[in-house]
């Protein structure tokens, strides 16, 4: 029987009172303190942490970057020599390709030239002059595939496993999964661009059929914005609800649920939302702490670059995500890029249609700044053992020219780059590669499924046992895919 | 056999009286919106793969006596609601020492989920529910049926559409919460918070979580900071300035009751220090208007 009802009914420590249930389920997510290595083996397993996982964990903490619009593989790190030497041919001489909006025009060579770096030699264009010197961290999946080049449901796909919406996100199951190491912040933080929501918007994060304790919440990183949407009071009631009056409003209110508590034994639910309205204070003094950039540093706020106009925005969200995991948040998402909107000045994403160099160009510069400053942090200060840093994006792009000008690349779902550093990555590795011109995964094809089996085996999980009930099947983040890639694994 | 046919013989086989799964079926989702908990507790999948029933010879006489009563699904509701089983406390005191003495067994510690419905369960508010009693309360709901829904964003025609939503603050945005146009591509964050689950899944159980972020946004969501405050101008309106009868005023409103002396004492001194607003605030805040029992 795939119904587990003692998932449900028979954790009576936690679960007093079905009516409660989740209550307490949704508490325990929040206030989850136990890391899996620190688990006692009396203790009674939480309902979140049903799941025990197997192995050891190498990472304890996840910040993926995502950049949404498709990232152009063979201008980055997908090295195609072959395309250069047919630069100007024609790509398609059947005439019978469609890509996702044009017709494919003539063969074009990157848009940067490429060169090798570190010790381990691997090839990254000069789009990314910083991160180059991180690529011995980096580990390399050269052959991703989408099921779609559609910006939404890619964005879905790459981020649920599934390009319909409604699916729970990486995020919203390793939280699930694995817990929270802090009371004071959520487990699962989302950092959007400040410029607004990436394609497909908030189902991004969402937690789909997973209890909503579990889906991301939005951090805002722009300054002068209140970092989480209702911290305080709305505008127009902020003068007239001093923290004085705060407090004792609160207080008031407390005495009340306890009093209505008391007559109410074993009604753990009750707890739990008085607990949560604490919680709720401490949040009130948490979130504005983390995102204080002004405790960092010089040396930091330049690393990050943080006064620099165009990547000083993307710098505060990676610094903010090191602050955040640093302090015990599980699952943080940075999204380089925003929704598309038409072009005005440039792509507010990585969406390179009709001018690569200059889409590319902004995006990849902004990326290159703070992914490596983020690198380069985690690094120096130890936590880049314990953090697996993803990078992602939801598709490639075409090697085949598109637009008047022959300056732009259309999507392309058939090949992609993804990369990994920390949290028990060897770096320096590559896995899987695609045809000579960079058109199609050639070499061991690979889905979102099996990046995210290989982040879930970092944090110690084997993807085929993290499920969840939901309407007749026992779900899975990999669905019934997905290989953990032990070629990316260190002392594998 | 034409289309037609067809569909006419599923049809009878769905309802065909040998056919008891269908019955079964519905009258178990009825019984699930009652009681917070079906018969069978996955009320989509009556399979292999699904919940046992935990009653399974009431489930059967349910089915039956909707079978007896022409399919009417509004007898069965009554049948439901009037029932001994619904009309329980939710919240029993503990026995008294002389049941414990002749052996009285604490019904905690045989069935603390309350799989055998010794007591009823208490049910908070969903997310549409409380908008709704947020409404009702402070004398804005608007109660017209029927026709299009009404709209809290504003949308904006973009390479991909742009809604962005805005406090309902005006009557044709009082409509209850059934009448809420639902954009399946932006969840709308009060609701969500509040555990309305996402439209793109099929939710034959929502499910209940008590979170930091729902006391914010109970807390603060210019929503439900904008009604507090109308709580508070209709409770002046109606019973003047005096605060002794703003509190019993207040407490009849929103938890249905009167104040005990200790709460209507603690009542005065908020609002003595802190105004009606807040006192009216920290009630819609409270434990007792959020869960029924």
């Amino acid at each position: 029987m795939y119904y587990d009802e003692s998932l449900h009914v028979s954790r009576r420590h936690f679960l007093q009172g079905m009516g409660g249930g989740f209550g307490m389920a949704a508490l325990a997510a929040l206030i989850q303190t136990d890391s899996l290595q620190a688990e006692s083996p009396t203790e009674e397993p939480s309902p979140i942490k049903t799941h025990t996982p197997h192995h050891a964990a190498t990472a304890r903490a996840v910040i993926q970057i995502f950049c949404p619009g498709g990232m152009s593989h063979v201008d980055t790190f997908d090295y195609k020599p072959e395309l250069a030497r047919r630069e100007g041919q024609p790509f398609d001489t059947t005439g019978e390709l469609q890509f996702f909006a044009s017709k494919p025009g003539n063969c074009r060579g990157s848009f940067w030239p490429f060169r090798q770096h570190g010790e381990c030699g691997r090839w990254v264009s000069d789009l990314f002059p910083r991160l180059a010197d991180c690529v011995d961290d980096m580990g390399f999946v050269y052959s991703m595939q989408s099921k779609t080049a559609l910006h939404g449901p890619a964005c879905f796909m790459m981020n649920t496993g599934f390009v319909l919406p409604g699916f729970p996100s990486m995020g919203s199951w390793i939280s699930y999964g694995l817990g929270s190491e802090t009371q004071d912040l959520p487990a699962f933080v989302v950092l959007p661009d400040p410029r607004g929501l990436p394609p497909g918007g908030p189902i991004n994060w969402g937690a789909g059929f997973l209890p909503a304790v579990y889906q991301g919440t939005t951090l805002s990183s722009a300054t002068g914005d209140s970092p989480i949407a209702d911290l305080f009071p709305s505008v127009g009631f902020g003068a007239r609800l001093t923290s004085s009056r705060e407090t004792i409003g609160r207080e008031f209110l407390q005495t009340l649920n306890r009093r209505h508590a008391a007559e109410r034994t074993g009604q753990d639910e009750l707890e739990a939302r008085i607990a949560a309205y604490e919680m709720a204070a401490r949040l009130q003094l948490s979130a504005p702490e983390v995102t204080d950039l002004s405790q960092e540093t010089a040396a930091i706020q330049r690393l990050y670059s943080l006064e620099h106009e165009d990547w000083g925005p993307f710098g505060r969200q990676c610094l903010l995500a090191r602050r955040l995991v640093e302090r015990g948040v599980r699952f943080v998402q940075i999204y380089c890029g925003a929704e598309n909107t038409t072009a005005k000045k440039i792509r507010p994403n990585w969406d390179s249609h009709e001018d690569l160099p200059r889409d590319h160009g902004y995006w990849g510069a902004v990326l290159d700044s703070g992914a490596a400053a983020l690198l380069t942090d985690l690094k120096q200060r130890g936590l880049l053992d314990s953090t697996l840093v993803i990078c992602a994006t939801e598709f490639g792009r075409q090697p085949a020219a598109q637009g008047e000008k022959a300056k732009g690349r259309d999507h392309n779902a058939g090949a992609f780059t993804a990369w990994m550093a920390g949290g028990g990555v060897r770096g320096g590795t590559a896995y899987g590669a695609t045809d000579e011109l960079g058109f199609q995964a050639a070499e061991n094809p690979s889905y979102c499924y099996d990046l995210h089996a290989t982040a879930l085996h970092l944090l110690g999980i084997d993807h085929t046992r993290l499920t969840y009930y939901h309407n007749g099947l026992p779900r899975r983040l990999t669905d019934v895919h997905g290989h953990v890639i032990r070629e990316l694994i260190a002392g594998q | 056999m034409s289309e037609g046919d067809r569909r006419a013989a599923l049809a009878a086989w769905i309802t065909h009286p040998d056919n008891p799964l269908t019955r079964r079926v519905i009258v178990n989702r009825m019984w699930h919106h009652h009681f917070g908990r079906g018969i069978v507790e996955t009320p989509s999948d009556f399979g292999f793969g699904g919940a046992r029933p935990t009653h399974p010879e009431l489930l059967d006489w349910l089915a039956g006596q909707l079978l007896a009563n022409a399919w009417s699904l509004k007898s069965l509701h009554r049948m439901m609601v009037t029932s001994q089983a619904y009309r329980q406390h939710s919240y029993p005191g503990a026995l008294s020492d002389d049941a414990v003495n002749k052996g009285a067994v604490n019904p905690w510690d045989i069935d603390a989920d309350n799989r055998w419905l010794w007591r009823m369960n208490p049910r908070r508010l969903d997310a549409e529910s409380l908008r709704d009693t947020v409404l009702s309360i402070t004398g804005k709901l608007n109660p017209h049926m029927f026709g299009p829904g009404y709209r809290d964003f504003t949308y904006q025609e973009a390479y991909a559409p742009i809604y962005t939503y805005i406090t309902p603050n005006s009557p044709d945005m009082w409509r209850r919460s059934i009448y809420r146009f639902v954009v399946r591509s932006t969840p709308h964050r009060f609701m969500t918070t509040l555990d309305c689950p996402n439209p793109a899944n099929l939710t034959p159980r929502r499910l209940q979580t008590t979170t930091a972020l729902q006391s914010l946004a109970m807390l603060n969501n210019d929503f439900m900071l904008k009604q507090a405050e109308y709580l508070a101008k209709r409770i002046s309106t109606e019973v003047g300035d005096e605060s002794s009868g703003q509190v019993e005023r207040a407490f009849q409103l929103v938890f249905a009751r009167r104040p005990t002396a200790d709460e209507h004492a603690a009542s005065l001194k908020l609002i003595d220090e802190t105004g009606l607003f807040q006192f009216c605030r920290m009630l819609l805040n409270a434990n007792e208007f959020v869960y029924i029992d």
